[in-house]
């Protein structure tokens, strides 16, 4: 997990809204940045820190759907909660299936937007996890030796080590060698953990 | 019948139901002479002219008449008579009537001149039929056949049964029967008086009254129920005391008293007047000419009844038709309204075909014609009137009619407009909402957080109030723009001045254009801008005017956003109000129709604003269009809304 605070990116093209809903989310420990468009946003890289966004359906230019489309089109993208004035069942399905963490009616109650928050920064919190669980796995991955990989993938696959050693032709003793050295380089206890580590990779 | 005294005389009582009363015959025996001059001179003077149209009458009818012209008995049977041959002919017939007078001028000498006279008169006449009326003209009309034509038929009536069978008329000579019904009588003072407990019936002391006696002493055998006393043989005083002494629960017929039992002669009707004014009982009579004269009724026979009788027997000869030798009369209760009252008889036990006689009505059936005629013409006038004034209302009420369907058609496109526009009515209110809820939020939050360790952050906390205090401001407006767009019926217009409105609304929207970090420079015309208009709807305008100008400048530099305001008076006499900004300028779809609703780069609020300030230009007799006062659409010379409206 990321030392780093989370940030909440808040965009409305209401100057108020956006200014209160900061103060909301200040009150309630949250940093937040404003954006007075869906382009605004989408102009800046990526946030490097956790967080989420909370989007306005209606804005003027793309709206909070395009910016969803668009986030999504980045590979990791932040959760995004809408808030609507008018909230109708087909936008707020659309919306849901794009992966929204929620779907708010303006005026929106702030503990429900609050509570909203705290589950897309959870959600952020987990996918950053895991997506550092695999890069962690990749990265140890890379320290293998050919052999020590070959041995890591018949092993996975519930291979006995005297099938191993028949398959690939050298001493079962070796086999075990190699095994040891897999388990030591992806810090796996046992074998389960190393078939956890290696479907996570996938 | 009656003797000694002429009947001439009697002219019938003045009043509302006169009728025929008097016969005037003035031998015993002879029961009507009937004559009469008045209607069927009429029903001459009417007929002939009618028939001249077409040539001769078809029909001529000649009527002798025992008695004089005058004679009611007579008048009402000539209406009899010209009743019917009206009916049976139309007017295609002519009436000759003469009248022998025999009561006032007996003597042969005066028939053989009256024949003279006839002879004379009608030499080579030919007449379809003779109506002889009474005893006299039926034995002249019997005895001169030759003179009247051998083959032209007679027909009499008014005849009693005794000079009926003195005379014997010949073949070829038809008539109705005179007959008197006791029982007919009986039966109406029965249903008269249904407590009745006894009959009391009168007759003198002449022939023809004992002959009256015996006749109902026959009839009324066996016919009633109660007891029937026959009294007889007294003097008039005589039999006045035993009216008198008689109680209401008696029924008094009166027969014929022609003479009493010490010889004093009377005629019938005369004497059942004393009788009657003296009865404690009601009094029935017998003969028609008794009505009137204080009885309350009897079955009688109507001399207009024997007349038409007549007539239709004549109709009947002319045409070839079979008719009786002797044709009955019909005869018919009658009674009198007045003595009904006496007695406190009730009116509604009469039977069915009774003639009420001498009934004074109430008002309304006295003059119930006069009345109708005059209210129609009253009922007329004021319904002329009314029309006038309905005419007039109707017109008015046309004319607010349009006026309101005018109001109500711009309210209905009003209303559907704003069906079309709730949703981004909705969005506008919740955009304020929902920064005030959050600012309320964020508020509470930390002044429970300051209520703990560090201190709460005074200014901050003012910020939010300041910033709840103008969402609220702007959710207001929505709503009052919203009630104004729903807002039914006329819009109270009072004369404004233009600048004022410009500085009042600038005034209002200072703060949010201080938020917006916008400026705002006005060039007002010099002097007043008097206009007509509403109040807050043309404040209305400038605000969304001003607004979407201070968001077409929110991506400039903060200094670059200035909001220009104008006024001025047309040549026209106009009045123009113009807002600028300094903006990327209409883009192009939108400068097509700024006022479609949505028609907007944004999504919120200007679409909405705009088709306001366009309804309410319109309402105010104006209009707002957009200019773009640079090169075109989208060049950055910004845009510059005008609302024009028209000189007060």
């Amino acid at each position: 997990m990321s030392a780093e605070a989370p940030v909440v990116h808040l965009v409305d093209d209401d100057p108020s809204v956006l200014r209160a809903l900061r103060r909301l989310l200040a009150a309630a420990g949250h940093a937040s940045e404003t954006y007075r468009s869906a382009e605004e946003f989408l102009a800046r890289p990526l946030p490097e820190a956790p967080g989420c966004v909370v989007v306005d359906l209606g804005l003027p230019g793309a709206d909070g759907l395009e910016l969803q489309d668009r986030l999504a089109g980045r590979g990791t993208a932040p959760p995004v909660i809408f808030l609507t004035g008018r909230g109708d069942l087909a936008t707020g399905v659309r919306a849901m299936k794009g992966g929204a963490v929620d779907f708010l009616t303006k005026p929106v109650e702030p503990g429900a937007l609050i509570g909203a928050i705290a589950v897309a920064l959870a959600r952020d919190a987990d996918a950053r996890r895991s997506r550092d669980a695999e890069a962690d796995v990749a990265r140890r991955l890379a320290l293998l030796t050919p052999r020590e990989r070959e041995v890591l993938d018949l092993v996975v696959e519930g291979r006995l080590n005297k099938q191993i050693a028949a398959e690939l032709g050298i001493a079962e003793k070796t086999i075990k060698v190699h095994r040891a050295r897999v388990m030591r380089k992806l810090d796996a206890r046992g074998l389960a953990e190393l078939v956890r580590l290696m479907m996570g990779a996938g | 019948m009656v003797s000694g005294r002429r009947l001439d005389s009697p002219a019938p009582r003045p009043g509302p139901g006169r009728r025929p009363r008097g016969i005037a015959p003035t031998r015993r025996r002879l029961l009507l002479g009937l004559g009469g001059l008045a209607a069927v001179a009429a029903a001459v003077s009417v007929a002939a002219p009618r028939a001249r149209a077409s040539g001769a009458p078809s029909r001529r009818f000649l009527l002798i008449y025992s008695a004089h012209s005058t004679l009611a008995a007579n008048m009402e049977a000539s209406r009899g008579v010209a009743a019917v041959l009206d009916r049976g002919l139309g007017a295609d017939y002519e009436i000759y009537a003469e009248y022998r007078d025999d009561q006032r001028f007996p003597g042969a000498g005066a028939d053989g001149a009256f024949a003279g006279e006839l002879a004379r008169k009608y030499r080579g006449e030919r007449f379809d039929a003779v109506l002889a009326f009474g005893a006299w003209a039926l034995r002249y009309a019997a005895g001169n056949r030759d003179t009247i034509g051998p083959a032209t038929p007679v027909v009499f009536g008014g005849v009693g049964p005794e000079d009926l069978a003195a005379l014997d008329p010949p073949p070829g000579i038809h008539g109705v029967a005179a007959e008197y019904s006791v029982p007919g009588t009986l039966a109406l003072a029965r249903a008269l008086q249904p407590g009745a407990d006894r009959v009391v019936v009168l007759s003198g002391s002449g022939e023809f009254d004992r002959s009256w006696e015996g006749r109902a002493r026959a009839s009324l055998a066996g016919v009633t129920d109660i007891p029937v006393t026959y009294v007889s043989g007294l003097t008039m005083e005589g039999f006045a005391e035993v009216a008198a002494g008689l109680d209401d629960r008696a029924i008094l017929i009166i027969l014929t008293i022609y003479r009493d039992a010490a010889g004093a002669r009377f005629t019938p009707a005369n004497a059942a007047e004393i009788i009657a004014a003296r009865s404690a009982a009601p009094a029935y009579g017998v003969y028609d000419t008794y009505i009137g004269r204080g009885v309350v009724g009897g079955e009688v026979q109507r001399f207009r009844d024997v007349g038409a009788a007549m007539a239709e027997q004549a109709l009947r000869l002319v045409r070839g038709e079979p008719a009786p030798r002797l044709a009955p009369t019909p005869s018919r209760p009658v009674v009198d309204w007045r003595a009904l009252r006496r007695f406190g008889l009730a009116e509604a036990a009469l039977p069915p075909g009774t003639m009420l006689e001498f009934y004074d009505p109430p008002f309304w059936d006295r003059y119930r014609t006069q009345v109708l005629v005059a209210g129609a013409i009253i009922l007329a006038q004021s319904l002329t009137i009314a029309g006038l004034v309905l005419q007039d209302r109707r017109r008015r009420a046309a004319e607010r009619e349009t006026a309101s369907h005018r109001a109500e058609l711009a309210h209905m496109s009003r209303v559907a407009q704003l069906g079309e526009l709730s949703g981004a009515m909705a969005h506008e209110l919740n955009q304020p909402l929902t920064a005030i809820l959050a600012n309320a939020e964020a508020g509470a939050q930390l002044v429970a957080r300051g209520a703990g360790e560090s201190p709460v952050d005074l200014a901050e906390i003012a910020e939010i109030f300041a910033d709840i205090a103008e969402d609220d401001r702007r959710a207001a407006e929505m709503i009052v723009a919203l009630r104004q767009l729903m807002a039914k019926g006329e819009t109270e217009f009072e004369p404004l001045e233009l600048n004022t409105v410009v500085a009042d609304t600038l005034r209002l929207s200072r703060s949010e254009l201080l938020v917006r970090e916008v400026a705002v420079e006005t060039m007002l015309a010099r002097g007043e801008l008097p206009v007509r208009a509403n109040r807050i709807q043309l404040r209305q305008v400038l605000l969304n005017l001003m607004l979407n100008a201070a968001d077409a400048m929110a991506d400039l530099p903060a200094p670059r956003r200035v909001i220009t305001i104008a006024t001025r008076a047309r040549a026209d006499g106009w009045r123009e109000l113009s807002v600028r900004d300094r903006g990327p300028g209409l883009a192009a779809e939108v400068a097509a129709d700024p006022f479609r609703p949505f028609a907007t780069t944004k999504t919120h609020g200007l679409g909405l604003g705009l088709s306001i300030c366009q309804t309410i230009a319109e309402a105010h007799g104006g209009t707002l269009r957009f200019e773009d006062p640079g090169a075109g659409g989208g060049t950055g010379g910004g845009a510059r809304a005008v609302l024009a409206l028209p000189a007060p």
